[in-house]
């Protein structure tokens, strides 16, 4: 079933190859329908998922057994939500995309060749397979922000393209060394968990560490390689810049919890404080130049950077404490809430781009938030989703980033108080920002320059509202994701001692 | 407030005061019963004692006693406010405008709220707004900066290479080619085709040989 979700979309992205051009309503059918059957079969998967049950759905197959290399597939609490995410937030994108003009064939098949890199990546237990699937999700990005792209698009892409390649070959190498210490020598994850082939090599396992360490600071971003982010964010299509956030920083962040954390536990324990360090940097300093910027994108976008360094703070917590067994409750709430985060991170920001596309779009084709102000009063609908969703991302209590923002302090409290008391003051950074942005868009005089302007129509609405009513369901009542990640956490903190 | 808005003559001139509909009326008269009354829980009754002091009543804190003296000043102070109140906008004794002047002082502390707004976006709003500012500005330029400085060197590295590959490694073969051109259409001149020039060579040759030999 694994299989089905995750190549299901690049089955529909194939059929769409051999579809004529001009049927675009067929077109935009398959991907619809393939993005979505992958969607449904995830929540079938959900159903069956048994909490506290490991890993599950297992696919395991010989491919190059020479090397060692199978086909391995599963999913535990840390993937399963994300696989969702994934699934929810191509499915939403799909449907904004709908009216694409420009070259909608290749902008659908590199959609779905998209959304099948990234779920292989959070169910890939091979590494070879996992970093196919990683090097997978760069190409059709690369051509989604280059063709459909803003003005400097071509700029944006080869800069992103090229600062993360820099990072996967890193990885790359680490992920050798990791192989060829290992006895036998093997790509297995599971196995590599279970081994730790460099726990008694401090040398090769800090070399390893900061191999991993670049490719997934670099997709995070952490500061200080975050510089890709705004340009990618800013000149990728609405759709793109949707995926980008929710799902691609996922990969990093996604990869420390996964690889960094139980395969090289005794290495990260070391760099833990500054890895935590770089994290806070982040927290303060993107929220702080969020608040400097004047175009609406861009600001989301380092609002993006803060965030992720919540969730870095989480995981380097949970590091910190690795052998410790009287910091394993605290370990474990930080990482609880990392990975609460990713997913709250994921609607929230998912959905505040999908905000600014659809005000960019097809409205004011302007996206500085100086120029607009007393939007409130005209579009009704739009400013309460906004609204929900901004306040979600600031920790307003009752939404989905304050559950994951209080976990995140309270576990990394017990390891880190004094980053943690300086992270928290990112909050009102964070906050002011927030509320000063909905101060200039939409309370104030009207600005009559854009006075025709129309509320959401039915496509923006589909969009945009199923991730608003998740932000509210999830912050009033997380336990069922909680309960899922929870389990999974536990056992990671548990193998990590 | 009161005197100042409810009592004496309507003061403008374009404003048509009208009562407010029952959605209205009906909650604030609620709210207005229960603050009439709410205090009262608080007094020291004969048979029941202070009801608010249980509920709240923590087991270390010991509650402090009622005291006549403390509940008269209070209230003679509040009494006095309502009078002077009275004074200056109900009956109008003291013109207001003078107080302004007289106190002018006082009142400037006051009308700014004693400056605490001034205070706060001077302290904490500009510096803040200014270092996101500078931070930005550093972002672009130094961090970005650097990260584009990378990609620059490389370019430019690619083109010392295309340099050198053109000239220098290119350029080696293409000479190799053209030493060989050069030196063939050298001695293309020697390929005469006369019999008795190639006789000649020989001989000479022969010639050459001879003397060697002899000179050994």
């Amino acid at each position: 079933m694994l299989s089905l979700i995750i190549f299901l979309p690049l089955v529909g992205g194939i059929i769409i190859l051999f579809t004529s051009k001009t049927n675009e309503t067929l077109l935009k059918g398959i991907a619809l329908g393939a993005s979505l059957a992958s969607f449904v079969l995830s929540l079938f998967m959900t159903a069956l998922f048994k909490i506290g049950g490991g890993f599950q759905f297992l696919e395991l197959g010989n491919w190059i057994p020479s090397l060692g290399i199978h086909y391995h597939l599963g999913v535990d609490g840390l993937s399963l939500p994300l696989i969702v995410l994934t699934a929810l937030l191509s499915l939403l994108s799909v449907a904004y995309s709908w009216r694409i003009e420009l070259r909608l064939k290749e902008y659908l098949f590199l959609f779905l060749l998209l959304e099948t890199g990234m779920l292989g990546v959070f169910a890939a237990l091979d590494f070879f397979l996992f970093y196919i699937f990683w090097e997978i999700t760069l190409v059709p990005m690369y051509f989604l922000i280059g063709i459909w792209g803003g003005p400097r698009r071509e700029y944006a892409a080869i800069k992103f393209f090229l600062y993360t390649l820099v990072g996967s070959l890193a990885m790359l190498l680490a992920i050798l060394v990791m192989y060829f210490n290992a006895q036998p020598h093997t790509f297995n994850m599971l196995t590599l968990i279970e081994q730790q082939p460099l726990a008694a090599k401090p040398v090769l396992a800090a070399l390893a560490f900061w191999g991993f360490f670049l490719s997934f600071a670099i997709k995070l971003p952490m500061w200080p390689f975050h510089t890709w982010l705004p340009d990618a964010h800013v000149e990728a299509p609405t759709a793109g810049s949707v995926i980008l956030a929710g799902v691609l920083l996922k990969m990093g962040t996604y990869g420390f919890v996964r690889v960094s954390l139980p395969m090289l536990p005794e290495a990260f324990r070391i760099y833990a404080p500054a890895v935590a360090v770089l994290a806070l940097l982040g927290i303060v300093y993107g929220a702080l130049v969020a608040m400097a910027q004047t175009d609406l994108k861009k600001l989301v976008a380092y609002s993006s950077v803060n965030h992720m360094g919540y969730v870095m703070l989480g995981v380097a917590s949970a590091a910190a404490a690795a052998g410790i067994p009287e910091k394993a409750v605290a370990a474990a709430t930080a990482l609880n809430g990392a990975v609460f985060e990713m997913v709250a991170h994921g609607v929230i920001t998912g959905a505040l781009f999908l905000i600014v596309g659809v005000l960019y779009d097809f409205r004011a084709h302007t996206r500085g938030v100086d120029e607009f102000g007393g939007l409130g009063a005209r579009l009704p609908m739009y400013t309460g989703i906004t609204m929900v969703a901004m306040l979600a991302s600031l920790g307003l209590p009752g939404l989905m980033g304050f559950v994951a923002e209080f976990f995140i302090f309270v576990g990394s409290f017990g390891i880190f108080p004094y980053l943690t008391v300086v992270a928290v003051t990112g909050v009102i950074f964070t906050a002011a920002m927030f509320l000063w942005t909905i101060q200039r868009i939409f309370l104030g005089p009207f600005n009559e320059r854009w006075a025709g302007l129309p509320d959401m129509d039915t496509r923006e609405k589909i969009s945009l509202v199923p991730l608003a009513v998740l932000m509210v369901i999830f912050g009033l009542y997380p336990r069922p994701l909680l309960d899922v990640i929870n389990a999974a956490m536990t056992t990671l903190v548990a193998m990590v001692r | 407030m009161i005197f100042y808005t409810f009592t004496g003559s309507l003061r403008s001139h374009t404003a048509h005061p009208h009562e407010s509909p029952q959605v209205m009326t009906v909650p604030l008269i609620v709210l207005a019963a229960f603050s009439g009354v709410i205090g009262l829980v608080g007094a020291p009754w004969p048979l029941v004692g202070n009801m608010f002091h249980r509920f709240v009543h923590f087991e270390a804190a010991e509650g402090a006693p009622f005291d006549l003296r403390f509940a008269a000043l209070s209230t003679a102070i509040a009494g006095a406010g309502i009078l002077a109140a009275a004074v200056v906008y109900r009956w109008q004794l003291v013109s207001s405008a003078t107080l302004r002047r007289v106190l002018a002082p006082v009142y400037a502390v006051l009308v700014h709220k004693y400056w605490w707004d001034e205070f706060y976006a001077v302290s904490v709003v500009r510096p803040v707004v200014w270092v996101a500012q500078q931070l930005r500005t550093f972002d672009v330029y130094a961090i970005d900066g650097a990260v584009n400085a990378i990609g620059v060197v490389f370019v430019w590295l690619s083109r010392l290479y295309r340099v050198f590959d053109l000239y220098v490694v290119d350029g080696a073969v293409n000479l190799v080619g053209w030493l060989a051109k050069a030196a063939g259409g050298r001695l293309r001149h020697v390929q005469t085709g006369r019999a008795q020039n190639y006789l000649l060579v020989i001989a000479l040759g022969v010639i050459v040989l001879a003397v060697i030999g002899l000179t050994r």
